[in-house]
């Protein structure tokens, strides 16, 4: 293991490991890893966790600079105390790097926020595999960033290529990341939360796009109900109360005011939530009937990280998951194929969606003992389900493990040309080999 | 001497914003109908186009490009009807129309005009009509017991196509007539309104022709002169003052005369008329380049600044409205718009007839196509040349009428 | 070179003999040099209009063949889309012009480069959507305003630049080959540019795009946004003086005036954080009035009577609210925050001007009128960071412009820049634009010296306030400054283009 503490540090790493051929994985969350991006038996690893610096938290521009060490659990209360929020996934666990969860383009919990899907990531410091350190975009220069006077935020160029996009999705394998650059937005003064729920996820995902394309709530995400009980459930007992008594679906929503007259913008908003829930034959209500004290649990997780010992996700022992984008026409189909998922233990499903409503990722998580023998048949079934999935218009645009065959397979020439791209950059094929195309 | 030089300015000044090519923002509707130059529209290079023109009109002056090899068949190709400048001159100062005539004085003084304008000039210097015919037979469709009134301060001035639409000129006199306007016509003395010389760039013979007519008219009296022709009244608003002093003289459509007839109520029309629902074809002429040229010989200083201050034509002051008012005053007509209306109307092509057949017959098509698409049974248009071209048999064919006679047979009886 | 016969001959047998051309008189309608440029261009060997991808990757083989270079280009309003030197032949995208496809539920429209802002933005709006069209007019193609210039536009503030709304593309490559991005790389429709895993998307535009070096994007896919206003769009009158109008009760535009840009600075993040308004931009005057002129001459007499100083630091905002009480909503707050930041609401005549054009709002439209004064004018800096980064580099404007502008250099307008804040005020992008009487051939050195001064004092106090651009000399000059960027940049177009010949500038 490696722990660099800076970026010259980091160049030297690679320097030396081009020299040696030594193959490079990169980790910055703590445990437990759930895509097995650290699995490459020939590998050093490089562990980020002393590359934890809060580097900049910035009130006036809304933006945070982080180094990868930096984990959800540090940074939402430092942003909070300046009177801001991320824009983060929907109960991500505490240990979680920050940087990487932006980096694998993990789906966050206010769509209106997002513009496009590397959003709320905006710049980066990186070194590529020839050991040469780059920024991106407007923290490419002019000069160091000690010398810059910009606050180093536009995420695009420098020039006619858009860098952030080979370190984005990129599982480490075009370069290591030493700092990030993510938006923040302000915290409001006032918010509502209502609750829809549904007997299908299609009722529900088109409501969301609704919502979405006129920018209504601020926080939208649609739970299974196995999702739903999970993630707020505190003992085994409460998860089967809530089993009992929730909807197949429940979509979780918030309506905000700010500084400026909070009350009539929630008052404004709600009456448009409400309209529209109104018009798909749907009832958005804020506490949800026989389930007492749960509105203000949600209030409180809802864009905070999971602190318990066990992350939500990992309650049963094991955990596997398979996660794809879909755009709103597409959507209820995959879902509906993951909803008869024939597996061990017992599975969820969360659909978050993403870029102002404009596309959902659609994460199916199953939930078993954590034996091997177990985890070797989820991870058959996920397997076939991936196959039937990608068949009726899934897009892993994440593609861990196997799902990388189907995810290139359909045009070899732009695969080849990716890996071009990868020559460029990491010319000796250290950093992550073997993953993805590469 | 052509005067290409004075349009150096408008040469230099062009960025390639495509204004000249596109539907103006405001009239937008759709993917469909969005090109207002079809000469761009057919053929596809720049070349083909406003702005293409006036670079080659910049290369011809820097004396980089001679002609006979293809210039002049492009040069006259150009239906000259103005979009590309109306639509320039919505966001600048430059005279694209003006620099492609000049540019076709350039082209004439060279001596490529194309053969059959050289005949077509020909027929007008010889005959004075475009057709070749016998100037004996100009009025021979008049009815033997025809009167005019001799004193008249006003002339309907039938033009050359009453050879081949005798029954414009019938109903132009019908209208008059029961508008109770006095008028009379000059016969023998009417020779071609010039128009197939003033913009073809044949000057000499324009300037010559055009002095001529305007002596006619202040030897017969003349104050006001009425003509049905879109091309003559274009005529004689945007070409003649390039040539002669017409101080004292104004011209009138007749879509203009009747429409104030309509509204004074000195004209009565018929009831009970079948359904039609038409679509109304601006003709170039008539519509965006009718507004009178003004001459202006100046400075144009630094930053556009012209002095002395330049009456500039664009395109806002045509007529537009009274064609659509006397069609909305026509029981059981239902006016339907096209896209490309008004000043941004599509032109119809026939100017382009003769050089490129071709590219003529596809925008004369287009143009019924979007008639059609507006709903229309029929297109009407108050232009004998957007009658050839649009009235043909052709692709997307459509029923043509002629304004002027339809607002004649639905008259009461005249007084 | 001279482009050979045998290399003509194969080229005509892709797109046809009516579309191809090397006649000196069609060559010209692209080759004359444009105002604002001080040299001529060379003139390409011939113009191609193919018809299709396949058309155009056939056309990208024989020029590898031949070593002959090509530039694709669609309105031509760009230096960059014409030949920079001998064996260049243009490519003419203008006869690919289909909508694909306008996807309501998922919410994008798929285009071929020909197809014009004044052809999509009309059909997406009937279907109550619009997107960000940038300010080119018209004629000005949508594929290249995504994918290829700036696509900066004036109404960013409650949207984002183009680059967000790119969505997954075709593309032929350099050598010929098609090659497809995001979600259509992986076989799953257009919505997505990113992925799988790192995007291809990365060598499609990064803050400018590429003008054809690294490829030619063939079709293209851009999400579209809810529509703020009505379907059909209600004109009166006729050029120049037609109208365009919203509906008053859910629409309004207002004009502040300010002194100081500081102020202004304040106002956009006081408005971005209260997630009002739909277009908050620091105007620049020059335009502005002559947007309200309808000649030269009535530009002069405006501006000389009181509206350059009446409109100084004008901060445009537009309201399109989804009701009434939205509108009123937001109306309290915007006049709160001006209040408070010292902004004086202009003359309703003056203010009366956006009213009555509210197509400015869709398409940007007649935006050419800047060009006015006789076409020599510039765009400079076009950088973008944070609204208060941006607005320090706009201050520092007057440190040095009127040097230039009190010695007749450049046009008298030392204020003339424009700001536009992005996602309700988290970046913003300024423009400098300068203007110059470009029938005086001495003034193109004073362009020059003021283009470079601007670029030595940013760079002097570390702003970034300009990007490096595509392949051209400015990426030499200015890539060593910023992450060494100009290596990478050449050693992707070596991969991607090894013989050189798509639209080199170096």
């Amino acid at each position: 293991m490696l722990y660099p503490e800076n970026t010259r540090q980091l160049e030297a790493i690679i320097q030396k490991a081009r020299e040696t051929k030594t193959p490079l994985v990169a980790v910055s969350s703590r445990g437990p890893h759930l895509h097995g991006a650290s699995e490459n038996p020939n590998a050093e690893t490089v562990d980020f966790s002393r590359m934890n610096r809060i580097i900049k938290i910035d009130r006036r521009s809304r933006y945070v600079r982080v180094e990868p060490g930096v984990t959800f659990d540090m940074l939402i209360p430092e942003v909070r105390a300046a009177g801001m929020r991320l824009n983060i996934p929907f109960l991500p666990r505490a240990g979680k790097s920050v940087v990487a969860s932006a980096l694998e383009r993990e789906a966050v919990l206010i769509p209106k926020y997002q513009y496009d899907y590397t959003d709320p990531l905006l710049t980066v410091e990186a070194v590529f595999g020839t050991g040469d350190a780059f920024r991106t975009g407007s923290a490419a220069g002019p000069g160091t960033p000690a010398e810059t006077r910009a606050d180093m935020v536009v995420p695009w160029g420098p020039g006619c290529i858009d860098y952030l996009r080979f370190f984005s999705g990129a599982q480490g394998t075009m370069g290591f990341v030493t700092w990030a650059t993510l938006k923040t937005e302000v915290l409001p003064a006032l918010t509502k939360l209502y609750f829809v729920q549904a007997e299908s996820a299609e009722k529900l995902t088109r409501l969301a796009s609704i919502l979405l394309k006129r920018r209504i709530p601020d926080e939208c995400v649609i739970l299974s109900r196995a999702d739903f009980a999970g993630a707020f459930a505190v003992s085994a007992e409460e998860e089967e109360k809530l089993l009992k008594a929730l909807e197949p679906w429940t979509m979780i929503c918030r309506v905000s005011g700010f500084d400026r007259y909070p009350e009539e913008r929630v008052s404004i908003y709600e009456g448009y939530l409400k309209d529209e829930c109104a018009q798909a034959g749907l009832e958005a209500v804020t506490e949800l009937g026989g389930l007492p004290g749960l509105a203000e649990k949600v209030e409180a997780m809802l864009g905070e990280c999971d602190r318990r010992e066990t992350y939500w996700k990992m309650r049963r022992g094991g955990v596997r998951q398979i996660d794809m984008l879909a755009p709103p026409s597409r959507a209820p189909r995959l879902i509906e194929i993951l909803e008869n998922l024939r597996c061990p233990g017992d599975f969820g499903i969360t659909v978050q969606p993403q870029v102002q409503g404009r596309a959902f990722r659609i994460e199916c998580s199953v939930y078993f003992s954590g034996a091997p023998e177990e985890a070797g048949q989820v991870d058959k079934a996920l397997e076939d389900a991936a196959r039937e999935l990608y068949e009726a218009g899934a897009y892993f645009d994440r593609p861990y493990g196997s799902l990388s065959k189907l995810a290139y397979a359909a045009d070899p020439v732009s695969t080849e040309a990716m890996r071009k791209l990868k020559k460029i950059f990491d010319p000796d094929n250290i950093l992550n080999p073997g993953k993805l195309c590469f | 001497m052509a005067n290409l030089a004075d349009f150096k300015y408008t040469m230099e000044s062009c960025n390639h914003c495509g204004q000249c090519k596109w539907i103006l923002p405001a009239r937008m509707k759709g993917w469909d109908f969005a090109s207002v130059c079809p000469l761009h529209e057919f053929h596809g290079f720049d070349a083909y186009s406003g702005q293409g023109l006036i670079q080659i009109a910049k290369e011809r002056l820097d004396g980089k490009l001679e002609y006979g090899d293809g210039i002049e068949t492009l040069l006259y190709a150009c239906p000259a009807c103005g979009a590309c400048d109306i639509n320039c001159k919505s966001v600048r100062d430059m005279e694209v129309l003006d620099t492609i005539y000049a540019l076709r004085e350039d082209c004439v003084e060279a001596g490529y005009l194309p053969e059959p304008l050289r005949r077509t000039a020909a027929n007008v210097e010889e005959t004075h009509n475009i057709y070749g015919k016998p100037h004996s037979e100009r009025f021979a469709w008049l009815p033997p017991d025809f009167r005019d009134d001799p004193e008249a301060d006003t002339a309907l001035f039938v033009g050359c196509s009453a050879y081949r639409y005798p029954d414009i000129a019938l109903a132009a006199i019908r209208i008059l007539r029961a508008g109770g306007v006095k008028f009379k016509l000059l016969r023998e003395d009417e020779w071609c309104c010039g128009a197939p010389l003033w913009r073809t760039g044949q000057r000499e013979a324009a300037e010559k022709l055009i002095r001529r007519n305007v002596d006619t008219f202040r030897r017969h009296g003349i104050q006001t002169v009425i003509t049905a022709c879109a091309e003559c009244f274009g005529s004689f608003r945007g070409g003649y003052p390039r040539y002669a002093d017409t101080e004292g003289l104004e011209f009138k459509h007749i879509t203009q005369v009747a429409a104030e007839l309509l509204s004074r109520g000195q004209l009565r029309l018929r009831e009970g008329d079948e359904p039609l629902r038409v679509t109304y074809h601006d003709p170039c002429m008539l519509g965006r380049l009718s507004e009178k040229y003004v001459p202006w010989d100046g400075e144009i200083r630094p930053y556009g600044l012209h002095v002395p201050e330049k009456v500039w034509r664009r395109g806002e002051h045509g007529v537009y409205e009274e064609p659509r008012e006397i069609l909305r005053a026509l029981e059981g007509v239902e006016l339907c718009e096209m896209t490309r209306n008004l000043e941004e109307a599509l032109c119809c092509g026939a100017a382009a007839r003769d050089v490129d057949p071709e590219f003529a017959a596809w925008t004369a098509a287009e143009r019924r196509r979007e008639a059609k698409a507006a709903g229309a049974q029929a297109i009407v248009s108050c232009c004998p040349f957007c009658r050839d071209a649009l009235g043909s048999d052709g692709e997307n064919a459509l029923p043509y009428l002629d304004l002027t006679v339809l607002l004649a047979e639905r008259l009461k009886e005249e007084a | 070179m001279a482009l050979s016969a045998q290399a003509y001959r194969e080229l005509a047998a892709i797109v046809g003999e009516r579309y191809i051309s090397s006649k000196q008189h069609i060559l010209a309608g692209n080759r004359v040099r444009t105002p604002e440029i001080p040299f001529d261009y060379h003139s390409a060997d011939a113009i191609l209009l193919p018809g299709s991808t396949e058309e155009v990757a056939a056309i990208v083989k024989v020029c590898n063949k031949y070593g002959i270079c090509f530039v694709p280009f669609i309105s031509g309003t760009l230096p960059d889309a014409y030949a920079n030197r001998a064996g260049t032949v243009l490519i003419h995208l203008k006869r690919m012009n289909r909508i694909l496809e306008i996807n309501e539920e998922d919410r994008y429209a798929v285009v071929e480069p020909g197809v014009r802002h004044v052809q999509l933005y009309p059909e997406v709006r009937k279907r109550g959507l619009s997107y960000t069209a940038a300010s080119v007019g018209p004629g000005g193609s949508v594929l290249a305003n995504f994918t290829s210039t700036s696509g900066d536009h004036h109404t960013q503030y409650g949207s984002s630049r183009s680059n967000r709304y790119l969505l997954a593309v075709e593309m032929v490559t350099p050598e010929g080959e098609i090659i497809r991005t995001g979600s259509l790389q992986g076989g799953c429709g257009w919505f997505c540019p990113d992925g799988p895993g790192p995007s291809l998307r990365s060598i499609i535009k990064g803050y400018f795009g590429s003008h054809g070096q690294l490829g030619i994007i063939t079709k293209a896919a851009v999400a579209l946004d809810a529509c703020k206003g009505p379907a059909e769009i209600r004109t009166e009158g006729v050029s120049p003086h037609h109208r365009v109008y919203f509906d008053s009760d859910l629409s309004r535009v207002y004009v502040f005036n300010y002194d100081n840009i500081q102020n202004v600075c304040q106002a956009m993040l006081a408005l971005g954080e209260a997630e009002v308004c739909s277009t908050v931009q620091k105007y620049f005057y020059l335009p502005l009035t002559l947007l309200m002129s309808d000649s030269a001459n009535d530009f002069w007499k405006k501006w000389t009577s009181g509206y350059k100083e009446a409109m100084s630091m004008p901060l445009v905002v537009h309201i399109a609210a989804q009701s009434v009480r939205d509108r009123e909503y937001e109306e309290k707050i915007l006049f709160d925050v001006v209040r408070e930041t010292g902004g004086k609401r202009l003359p309703e005549e003056l203010e009366n001007w956006w009213t009555e054009h509210m197509d400015y709002f869709m398409v940007v439209s007649r935006l050419q009128s800047v060009l006015r004064l006789g076409g020599g004018w510039m765009p400079i800096k076009l950088g973008a960071d944070s609204v208060q980064h941006i607005c320090d580099v706009g201050e520092s404007i007057e440190e040095y412009i009127y040097e230039f502008t009190e010695t007749g250099k450049i046009f008298d307008a030392p204020e003339n820049y424009q700001i536009i804040p992005m996602e309700y005020g988290h970046f913003a992008h300024i423009e400098l634009l300068f203007m110059w009487d470009r029938t005086n051939p001495a003034a193109m050195k004073g362009v020059g010296e003021f283009r470079a001064r601007s670029r030595e004092e940013d760079l002097r106090r570390h702003f970034h306030a300009e990007d490096v651009g595509c392949l051209n000399p400015t990426l030499l000059q200015l890539g060593p400054l910023y992450s060494n960027c100009h290596i990478w940049m050449q050693k992707i177009k070596e991969s991607f283009d090894p013989n050189n010949v798509a639209n080199p500038m170096l």
